[in-house]
């Protein structure tokens, strides 16, 4: 699309980068010409986001030199970065909720009247730029209750308010409505047209192949691949990104027996009061992985909270094996017969100060084995957590270290085994390999596949749409907090999916 | 090889490394003070030392200083430990010593049954009186802190309004508000005869064993702990934060209770007013459970070590011309160089962290300041 | 006990006199709160302030001399309360006891050595705060003992309390600081220097509960007393968040407790025990923050359903 021969704005050339024994960065080289859209593109840990940092001047290379135009340039912080003109639109979005619209895009770079903010000004100069770049905003809204799409237009606006040259997207689309990625991938269209040089990292190649122009492929810390997206095809970024071929997983089939899962009805209303579920009824039979796809953000986690007693839902009916476990406590809700896999292995899977063998004991400690009239048996504990961090691969040198020395994959491996012997009739994995290795995500699907083969029921939550079509009997696809189809295993591909995430319809589909 | 034993070798030592260092350099500050007064820092640290492990006499009297620390010290690790930070063992302490105080002198019936009763009265006041300091951050998320520090000085002035009107002892000096001396009977004998130190010094360290076993060897330890690191992981365990809460700032608030007992039956054989708040028993208690972080075998050392500071601090009153504050001083500074987190610093660099998907809570003191300030 | 306009004019006055030393601290909590820091430390900084007021007093016989080094010397204090709790991350609560630990240990020291004494200093040689001439107001009594015996740091509290809340609310330092507060993180990645913001600001309110030790010591009665401060940092923390950590919303709560103090002054005279009357300005602390944050919870609620 763009003369490949435009000027070269930006270079990043030996970039090393390393956390303590992990090289995150491998003599990375990165070349951006004036107006052209990069894609960086690699697995989860790739080291993508790691090099944006360094370019955006949140992290410090060990090497390496950036070039802006030629000149060697040194950035030590995002003062500086933005100065010259670098902007980054990140991942968790920075703003400041309870502040308006036009608070935040003039942030760093208040006008001022004398003394004292001149805010008028900021509204006005929002409002011009806001329609120059045909991005509408209110400027005097506030930011809280904003959706997702128009926070991201709030962060846009606001590198865009800082006159960058050059914009870093740190993986827009993960948290979008597949609208809203419509739009994002117009509006970044826009900004090379215009002359702005962007630079888009992230993992989804059907984004790659329709707006970028160049693509870099990075594989654990190393560049590996560098070409022209015109030259290239999703299967070979595909191959290029993960370094294998997909293995496919011989399931055996099952048999599915009795619901031991049974939700009719639940609707849960967020604090905001929005519908956060909306009339969901779903089932999981014994045997049987059921996957919940969706983009993050539409219900998945509200469900699995509701489901675990996390949260209170508003109204439905939630039963365990016959048991109704509507709104009960999680303790009430464990006896019942399930366990969980957390989303976030450090939010609510552990804590990073306790020893693997506290942490390998949480929710079951009860259990008479391990404590009798209030009182811990010590050894039967530390056993138990020797043998599960023997039998689950779990690197670490003893059960007496804290937690936080695991690496992400080895605690999350500590806390799948967890969840997985104590053998409940239920299981609620989320996101049970998000941001791991890939050999410890196939340890971890051979387990939950291990788990079913033994008669287990296993509700999948997961945002990663190969992990939901490997492993799932069958698929409920969620989407703005309703279950809006249902599929068997093999009746649907990831396009389709794709198509029902985004709230289309589908012929095949049970429901 | 040399790598790997200065690693093992450095993560034995990381633990007391820092409580060293911030003894160090605690001394050293008060080196500058007490050459401001104009004396020599050695001799003066020897004074203090002879002062406060010199001797039998000493060693005994510091220990028995120590008694009260080492309760306190217990009962602050009870509730910080499980990330409930109350600060009002002052006022615990004064409740229960002034209910045991005037219960065992003023109660009808026999002597064992009137000290039976002060026992049992001062611990469930204390701990009903550290329960309302639950019941608020519950009820209204009043901050622990601010809720606990306003009721030390209500504690004081309140039962200073009884001992002064209601049971005053006018028999001795009407300038002390204190009340009557309690029987000789009921009095906690000495473990030596002739010297300070009494039996509370016994049941102190009773508490440590069994403060130990309660948070290593009991469920509700470990619930307490696994609260006190991460409080999403706990009701993600099913545990009730709730019970933790009120469990144990009522726990902490009856083991202060206890202290108060143990000052009243062991040392002055009744309340008078003023006496822990002047000595600052509860806030070295205090500083004892933070620098030992709220291991309570560290605790017990740590009193000892602190409670000879204070001896020692008076040794100097009574020889030298420098004032025994140099103390709380020194005390306050070893606190103060223990919250930084230069050497834990330095040791995690050495441990492989990858980034985490989600920041812990900014906030882990207990205090949630929401928009527009500290509404908890 | 008669309840005529005197007596009005009188607790109207003593609540004015006793809310000032408050409001200076807590106006410094305010900011504290504002850039999520919980300083239990301005007890100890405002102890501070009252003690070396009286120190440079006694030596210079200077006002705006003790002024200034009560404002120095609690800054120093609290920058390095500042210095632990951000750049060596110290636990706040942690940080906090033990400043007030020390500075309660270095204050008797220090008068021991300067004034060979313990307990509470007095001298006819200390001077104390310049009153502000009210003579003008002399044809109405009312007014004359409504505002009689303040000085001019009393009147420029209030003065303060509006600069603070246009520093806060309009100037863009004032914005940088409310946006720590809210998301730390966020105001880092985009170039503001949080840490020194917070730094700054505690060490500013360290200033401030300078002036309201200072104020204290040399604004009614000219004397120092071990632990004068008596748990009016405390107080002014929580006053801080009674008046939602706005400065002018700040007055009104430092005048309740101003009140609350002033009546517990007055019943002295009365029948009722001394002793309950002293515990009147902390019960009602508790009483005031218990019927606020009820109040702040119910209004939260019917909008989340």
């Amino acid at each position: 699309m763009k003369d490949p021969s435009g000027d070269v704005i930006l270079e990043m050339e030996g970039i090393v980068k390393t956390y303590d024994t992990l090289v995150a960065n491998d003599q990375i080289d990165l070349h951006l010409r004036h107006g052209e859209i990069l894609a960086v593109i690699g697995e989860n840990g790739a080291g993508k986001t790691t090099l944006m940092k360094v370019l955006y001047g949140l992290e410090q290379a060990d090497s390496g030199t950036i070039r802006l135009r030629g000149e060697p340039v040194q950035i030590r912080n995002t003062g500086q970065a933005i100065d010259r003109g670098i902007g980054m639109v990140q991942q968790h979005f920075m703003l400041f909720d309870p502040f308006t619209v036009a608070e935040n895009i003039v942030y760093g770079k208040e006008p001022r009247k004398g003394l004292f903010f001149d805010l008028d000004q900021a509204n006005k100069l929002i409002s011009e730029i806001s329609r120059s770049y045909e991005l509408p905003l209110n400027p005097t809204d506030k930011i809280q209750g904003m959706p997702v799409g128009l926070r991201q237009r709030v962060e846009i606006l606001k590198v865009l308010y800082q006159n960058t040259e050059i914009i870093i997207f740190d993986e827009p689309t993960a948290v979008l409505t597949p609208q809203e990625v419509h739009e994002l991938l117009k509006t970044l269209k826009k900004l090379a047209a215009d002359g702005k040089s962007i630079i888009i990292v992230t993992h989804k190649l059907n984004e790659v192949m329709e707006v970028a122009d160049r693509v870099m492929v990075m594989r654990a810390g190393k560049l590996v691949a560098e070409m022209a997206v015109s030259d290239t095809t999703i299967e070979e970024l595909s191959f290029l990104m993960v370094g294998r071929h997909l293995v496919e997983t011989e399931i055996p089939a099952m048999n599915a027996a009795e619901k031991v899962l049974a939700v009719q009805n639940l609707k849960l209303l967020s604090e905001e009061g929005a519908l956060s579920l909306d009339d969901v009824s779903l089932h999981v039979r014994a045997g049987e992985i059921v996957g919940i796809a969706g983009v993050s953000g539409n219900g998945q986690s509200e469900l699995a909270q509701a489901l675990f007693g996390l949260k209170h839902a508003t109204s439905g009916q939630i039963l365990v094996n016959g048991q109704d476990v509507f709104n009960q406590s999680v303790k009430t809700i464990r006896n019942a017969g399930v366990a969980m896999i957390p989303e976030d292995r450090y939010l609510w899977g552990s804590a990073t100060q306790a020893t693997l063998s506290e942490t390998a004991i949480m929710g079951h400690y009860a259990n008479p084995s391990y404590s009798k009239h209030g009182m811990l048996n010590i050894r039967n504990i530390n056993s138990f957590a020797q043998r599960i961090i023997r039998e689950f691969n779990v690197k670490a040198d003893s059960i007496r270290q804290k937690t936080s020395s695991l690496s992400g994959g080895n605690a999350q491996k500590l806390i799948v085994a967890r969840e997985i012997v104590q053998g409940t009739p239920l299981l609620l994995a989320c996101e049970p390999t998000r941001g791991i290795d890939v050999g410890a995500i196939n340890f971890i699907h051979d387990q939950l596949i291990d788990k079913r083969s033994k008669g287990a029921a296993i509700l999948l939550i997961s945002s990663d749409l190969s992990e939901i079509l490997k492993l799932s009997d069958r698929i409920y696809v969620i989407y703005e907090g309703k279950i809006n189809s249902e599929f068997q295993r093999g009746n649907v591909t990831e396009e389709e999916l794709g198509l029902m995430m985004a709230g289309g319809k589908h012929e095949n589909q049970l429901v | 090889m040399k790598t790997s034993w200065s690693k093992k070798l450095g993560s034995i030592l990381a633990p007391f490394g820092q409580p060293f260092l911030a003894i160090f350099l605690a001394l050293l500050v008060g080196a500058v003070a007490i050459m401001i007064s104009g004396e020599n820092p050695f001799k003066i640290y020897r004074i203090m030392f002879n002062g406060a492990f010199g001797s039998e006499y000493y060693l005994l009297t510091t220990l028995t200083r120590a008694t009260p620390i080492i309760v306190t010290g217990l009962a602050a690790a009870l509730c910080w430990s499980s990330n409930y930070m109350g600060i009002g063992g002052e006022g615990q302490m004064i409740v229960g010593g002034f209910i045991c105080a005037v219960v065992s002198y003023h109660f009808p019936g026999p002597v064992w049954f009137k000290l039976l009763s002060g026992i049992v009265l001062a611990i469930a006041g204390s701990g009903l009186y550290s329960l309302f300091s639950a019941w608020l951050l519950d009820k209204f998320k009043m901050s622990l802190a601010i809720s606990t520090l306003m009721l030390n000085y209500s504690a004081a002035f309140i039962t200073m309004h009884f001992v002064q009107n209601v049971f005053l002892d006018k028999t001795v000096d009407a300038k002390l508000v204190q009340t009557h001396l309690i029987a000789e009977s009921i009095r906690l004998p000495k473990i030596i005869e002739g010297q300070r130190l009494h039996w509370g010094f016994i049941i102190a360290v009773v508490l440590v064993i069994l403060t130990w076993i309660l948070m290593n060897r009991t469920t509700f330890g470990y619930e307490s702990r696994m609260n006190g690191y991460n409080s999403h992981f706990c009701d993600y365990g099913g545990i009730n934060s709730k019970k933790i809460m009120y469990g144990m700032l009522m726990l902490s608030g009856m083991v202060c209770g206890i202290a108060g007992i143990i000052e009243v039956l062991g040392v002055n054989f009744r309340y008078v007013h003023n006496t822990y708040v002047s000595a600052s028993f509860a806030w070295i208690g205090l500083n004892a459970a933070l620098i030992s972080g709220y291991n309570p075998i560290g605790i017990l050392i740590t009193s000892i070590f602190l409670a000879g500071i204070s001896t020692g601090g008076s040794a100097l009153a009574r020889s030298t011309t420098v004032p025994l504050e140099i103390s709380s001083i020194i005390q306050g500074f070893i606190t103060l160089f223990i919250s930084a987190k230069i050497v834990i610093q330095f040791r995690k660099r050495q441990v492989k962290t990858d980034p985490r998907p989600l920041e812990p809570p900014q906030h882990s003191n207990g205090e949630i300041p929401a928009e527009g300030g500290l509404t908890s | 006990m008669n309840f005529d306009a005197n007596y009005l004019a009188v607790v109207f006055n003593s609540t004015l006199r006793m809310m000032t030393p408050i409001l200076y601290v807590s106006l410094g909590s305010a900011l504290c709160n504002r850039v999520f820091i919980f300083n239990i430390g301005l007890e100890g900084t405002m102890l501070t302030g009252a003690f070396t007021s009286i120190v440079v007093n006694y030596y210079t016989g200077s006002v705006l001399l003790s002024l200034l080094g009560a404002m120095i010397s609690a800054m120093i204090v609290s920058w390095v309360a500042g210095i632990f709790m951000v750049k060596f991350q110290g636990a706040m609560l942690v940080v906090g006891v033990s400043i007030n630990m020390i500075i309660s240990g270095l204050t008797t020291f220090l008068m021991q050595l300067i004034f060979g004494m313990k307990g509470a200093y007095v001298s006819t040689d200390l001077v104390a705060l310049d009153k502000i001439d009210i003579s003008f107001l002399s044809r109405w009594p009312i007014l004359t003992t409504m505002f009689g015996s303040l000085t001019y740091v009393d009147l420029f509290a209030f003065v303060l309390a509006f600069l603070l809340y246009l520093f806060l609310f309009r100037t863009v330092t004032g914005f940088h600081m409310r946006s720590v507060g809210i998301n730390k993180t966020a105001a880092k990645s985009l170039g503001v220097n949080a840490d020194r913001l917070q730094i700054g600001t505690v060490a500013f309110s360290g200033l401030l509960s300078g002036i309201g030790g200072c104020l204290l010591t040399m604004g009614g009665v000219t004397m120092f007393a071990q632990n004068i401060t008596a748990g009016r940092g405390f107080i002014a923390m929580a006053a801080a968040t009674l008046g939602g950590a706005h400065p002018l919303g700040v007055v009104a709560a430092s005048a309740f407790f101003g009140l609350a103090q002033s009546m517990a002054n007055m019943l002295q005279n009365s029948s009722i025990s001394s002793e309950l009357t002293m515990a009147l300005p902390y019960l009602s602390t508790i009483f005031a923050l218990a019927f606020y944050n009820f109040v702040q919870i119910r209004r939260s609620k019917p909008s989340k359903n």
